[in-house]
Formats: structure tokens, C-alpha cells, sequence
């Protein structure tokens, strides 16, 4: 079930991507990190078939991913976007229930994603009402309602990015349980808490390239992290088991 | 129980709309007629079907490409589709006249239906850009430049014909719902709403899923491209369908999704048939309205009434909330 690009390169108006060649092993949370415009969003959009590739190619446990229809992309690949979109007088409870679009409805389903992102009390919220952190999590518990045993890859695109420290570490752990349903998880972050806390592999993007990747231990160390940002980055005790590389101020 | 009791509020405002209508009329000398007569029952059910159904035409018209456009403006109207049938139909009609034939009703609903179609794709066109997508503000600005573009079209061709041939031209394009309207134009029109109505409720779903972002409509399954191809053409022909029998109106496509959401939420399953109910009773209405204002010199077209109440209608509906708009 590894996610593979062999040679991937996307253009999109004067950014180039790549060419990018990688494997992502099932069962571990992938952190892609780097500067802004780096190219961490149109990677992750790439590995999962939403952003057209020029060249090379990505497959999932050997699938083309940009060969497959709509419903079985839906059926293998799950992703929560940088930006959710809440389209007005929806309500939370039918935003949710629309990852699954391609499946029979299942309204339990439904209740237990909500309950997870703690969004269960504003089922019946129109979603344009809520806040940027909540609508956030209501596109969490999409992709969570969304989760089947054909799933085999799930991105995360900035998904702290508007959530308090509690939701973060829980965002957090619903990625470590689908890294142990065997999926493989792709996180975009700018999160180095949940980078170090959560993530087992890192993989740090500059100016459209993929300049390391390895074990976060290993690779998201000060001095890379300070050669990648050019911002001064120190190790950070008690925030995860082990030493995480943070920004200093 | 919200749902029940928005139902039941849309059912009792859409009959009291065709009451209102089936028991006013004004005759070609300009006397208003209050109460049932039987003797003009065919008429006055006449303008009712006619009325319903362009209405309801327009109404989904608008849902459609609100929905897909993410766009609380977009409008079959807002974006020229009305404009551009009207032009399509009025430069049919002149290169038929010099011919020396005619353009049959179902010609004229095809030939609309391209009109309506060059405008959309022209409002989507010049409205998106390749780093942003689609700008809701490019959108409606392209839109407003592309109707008056197409009006300009459709005055042209007018005035290019004949006199005699002129003046059943300007009428229509002033809009009006016709007491006794072309069996072939209704039909048309009610096989196209017919196909749409039914499209639009079946993938419900689909069409709610397509108002997030394209790339969370894609990830939840959703074949973007074949449903846009779809609602470009269903909305069109709708927009098309309505302007051949009515004319282009104003308003009832832009007004009817917003208050039909505001009744009943946003899921197309429900909103699809309210916004038909919506437009049907709007555009009733706004005919039933028109008999009863006395104007010397004719009739008022109802597109005037369409213009003056549902601007007011529409203001209405943004200083309560109603009017939502797609946020990221």
C-alpha cells in the first residue's frame, strides 16, 4: 500500500514543482515542512490526484492515482484541505455527511466523527456560522466520516493551522489511528510541536524541491531547520518523548 | 419540524399567488376584472402555467449556477444567460425575416440555448484566473459587462427589423407571461424544467458537495468536470426555455434560491423543489401584480414589475441575513 512518485513535476504559472521522487510507507505520519511557497500544498494536492502532473507519475499500492475515477479516489484517498470551504445554509451534521458521498449513508457514522472533533452539540448549526477553528474541525470529521476499510491515504493540509493546542493534539492523535488502520498520512505543517510530537517521518521542501527526508529525529534538526528557514531553530524539551526542533524568538 | 413548517408556509404563499392571479385580469381595453369568471378561465389558467413554469425555469436556472459558481449574484439575468438567448433569439428572428422564413418555437429554444451558453462560458472565461479560479467578483463583473454587450446585440437586431415585425419583438423583450402561449414553446419548456427538476433532485448530494472547494468536491468523489458541463447546459437551456416563452426577467433567478434556503436550509434535496415553488409563485405573482396596476397605452410588461419588486425583494432578503455567501 505505499504511495510512490516517481519523477513528479507539476507547473503552475511561474512555480515549478520537482521533479519529486518519493515513497511513503503505510502505518507512519509523513510531515512535509518548509518556507512559505516551498510547495508543500502542491505536493500533498499531487500525491493525491487533485493537481495535474506535468511529468512522472504517482501510484498507490501500484493504482496510477491520476488514472482513478472519481468514486474510487473518494474510496482510497481522504483529504482535509488548507482552506475549507462552507457553502452558506448548510448545516455541520450534512457538511460532515458528505464524505459519504460515494457510500451508503451512515448517520452513526456520522455522530462518532463529529463527537471525535467535538462538534457533536452543532449538528444542526448552519456551517457558515462557525468559526475558522471549528470549521476547520468540521472538515476533520469529514474526512474522518469519509474513513473505510479501502482507505489507504489520508492528507492533512495545514490542519492546525487555525486550531488551539488541544484540538492540534488531538488532530494529532486521529492521524496516529489512521497511520494504525494502515494508511499512509501526509501532513503539510508549519506546526513544529506537531511536526516533532506526532510526525515519524519529515520531509523538508524549498523552492519546489525536496531538500531532505528521513526520520524527523534525524532530519528536523536545528541546523536544517535554521539552513531551510533561515530563522534560528533550538531543541525544545517536554514538549513530545523526545527533543523537538522549535523556532527560536 | 423547521423543514415541515417551511413547507407548509411555501404552499400556502404559492397558492395564494395563483389565486391572486386566477382571480385578476385586465382586459385588452384596460378594465380591470376582479373575481372568477368563467369565460376567462383558459386565459387566466393560461397566464398561471406560463407564469409557473418560466418562473420555475428561471428559479432552478439560478440555483444551478449559484451552486456551481459559488456565487450568491450569479443569476441567469446577473450573467447574461437571459441576455444572451435574447440576442441569439432576436438575430434568429431578423435572418429569418430576410430569408423569408420563420423560426420554429423549438428552433428558437435551440438557438436561445447557444446564446445562453456563449454568455456563461464567457462570464467564466474572462471571471476566473489561472492562480485564483474562479473570482466571484471577476465573475460578476464579466457577467455584467457580457449582458450588456449581448443587449446591445439584441436592441441592434431589433431595430434592424421591420416595423410590423418590431413591434411583437419589443414586447417580448420587455417580458411578458402570455395568457395563451405557444403549445410547442410550453411543452419545450416544460420537458426542459421537467429533465433539470429531476437531475438537480437526484444529485442532491452531488450539488451540495459541489459548493465546498473543487479539490474537497474531488476528494468526496465528485466528477467535477462532467457535472459543470452538465449545469452549463441545464441552466442554459433553462434560461433559454423561459426567455423564449416570457422573455428575459429579472430577479426571479437570483431571488428564489436565496429565499428558498432561507425557508428550508441548503441541501438541495430540499431546496431544489422550494426553489422551483419559489420562482413559480414569484413569477405569478409579479403577472398577477401587473394586471392590476392600470398603465394607459397597453399592458405593463412584467418584466418592469419583475425589476421593481424584486430589487426590493432582494434587499430584503441581504438586510435579514438570507443572502448567504461561500466562505473559506
Amino acid at each position: 500500500m505505499t504511495l510512490q512518485a516517481h519523477d513528479m513535476s507539476i507547473r503552475m504559472g511561474a512555480f515549478e514543482l520537482g521533479p519529486v521522487s518519493v515513497a511513503f510507507e503505510p502505518g507512519r505520519i509523513h510531515g512535509v515542512v518548509g518556507p512559505n511557497a516551498s510547495g508543500k500544498t502542491t505536493l500533498v494536492r499531487g500525491l493525491c490526484g487533485l493537481q495535474a502532473i506535468q511529468s512522472g507519475a504517482i501510484t498507490l499500492a501500484g493504482v496510477p492515482v491520476h488514472a482513478m475515477a472519481a468514486a474510487e479516489r473518494a474510496a482510497r484517498i481522504a483529504f482535509v484541505p488548507q482552506r475549507p470551504v462552507m457553502p452558506p445554509a448548510l448545516r455541520v451534521g450534512e457538511v460532515v455527511a458528505l464524505g459519504r458521498l460515494r457510500m451508503r449513508r451512515d448517520p452513526q457514522a456520522v455522530e462518532r466523527s463529529l463527537r471525535q472533533v467535538g462538534l457533536l452539540e452543532r449538528e444542526m448549526d448552519r456551517v457558515d456560522a462557525l468559526s475558522a477553528g471549528q470549521s476547520h474541525r468540521v472538515a476533520v470529521a469529514r474526512m474522518l466520516a469519509q474513513l473505510a476499510p479501502t482507505t489507504q491515504l489520508v492528507v492533512l493540509d495545514e490542519p492546525t493551522a487555525s486550531l488551539d493546542p488541544a484540538w492540534s493534539a488531538s488532530v494529532g492523535r486521529l492521524a496516529r489511528a489512521c497511520a494504525d488502520r494502515g494508511c499512509v498520512v501526509i501532513v503539510a505543517t508549519h506546526d513544529f510541536g506537531f511536526l516533532g510530537a506526532c510526525c515519524d517521518q519529515a520531509i523538508l521542501m524549498a523552492e519546489g524541491t525536496v531538500r531532505a527526508l528521513g526520520p524527523v529525529a534525524t532530519v528536523a534538526n536545528p541546523e536544517s531547520l535554521s539552513a531551510l528557514f533561515g530563522a534560528p531553530f533550538a531543541w525544545a524539551h517536554g514538549i513530545a518523548a523526545q527533543p523537538v526542533a522549535m523556532p527560536r524568538w | 419540524m423547521r423543514s415541515a413548517r417551511g413547507w407548509i408556509a411555501l404552499l400556502v404563499i404559492a397558492v395564494a399567488c395563483v389565486a391572486a392571479r386566477l382571480l385578476v385580469a385586465r382586459s385588452l381595453d384596460g378594465t380591470l376584472q376582479l373575481g372568477w369568471q368563467a369565460d376567462a378561465a383558459a386565459w387566466r389558467l393560461g397566464a398561471v402555467t406560463s407564469g409557473a413554469a418560466a418562473g420555475a425555469a428561471l428559479a432552478l436556472s439560478g440555483l444551478l449556477l449559484q451552486s456551481m459558481l459559488r456565487n450568491p449574484l450569479a443569476s441567469p439575468f446577473v450573467l447574461g444567460l437571459s441576455g444572451g438567448a435574447q440576442a441569439a433569439m432576436t438575430l434568429a428572428a431578423l435572418l429569418a425575416w430576410k430569408a423569408g422564413a420563420q423560426v420554429s418555437p423549438a428552433a428558437s429554444v435551440v438557438v436561445g440555448c447557444a446564446g445562453s451558453m456563449v454568455a456563461l462560458l464567457l462570464c467564466i472565461a474572462f471571471g476566473r484566473s489561472r492562480e485564483r479560479g474562479l473570482d466571484p467578483v471577476s465573475l460578476v463583473l464579466a457577467g455584467v459587462v457580457v449582458a450588456a454587450m449581448l443587449g446591445a446585440v439584441a436592441t441592434l437586431c431589433e431595430w434592424m427589423l421591420p416595423p410590423s415585425e418590431r413591434a411583437a419583438v419589443h414586447a417580448w423583450g420587455l417580458g411578458r407571461v402570455p395568457e395563451a402561449p405557444s403549445t410547442a414553446l410550453l411543452v419545450a419548456l416544460l420537458l426542459v424544467l421537467g429533465v433539470a427538476a429531476v437531475g438537480a433532485w437526484s444529485g442532491g448530494r452531488a450539488l451540495d458537495a459541489m459548493q465546498l472547494s473543487d479539490d474537497e468536491a474531488r476528494a468526496v468523489g465528485v466528477p467535477l468536470a462532467g457535472m459543470r458541463w452538465s449545469i452549463v447546459l441545464g441552466a442554459s437551456a433553462l434560461a433559454a426555455a423561459a426567455t423564449a416563452l416570457c422573455g428575459p426577467l429579472a430577479f426571479v433567478g437570483l431571488v428564489a434560491p436565496h429565499a428558498a434556503r432561507g425557508l428550508l436550509g441548503g441541501a438541495h434535496r430540499q431546496t431544489v423543489p422550494a426553489t422551483l415553488l419559489v420562482g413559480a409563485a414569484l413569477l405569478v405573482l409579479a403577472d398577477a401584480t401587473r394586471a392590476i396596476i392600470p398603465v394607459e397605452g397597453g399592458r405593463l410588461p412584467v418584466g418592469v414589475v419583475c425589476a421593481l419588486a424584486g430589487g426590493p425583494a432582494f434587499l430584503m432578503l441581504l438586510r435579514r441575513g438570507a443572502v448567504g455567501a461561500w466562505r473559506a
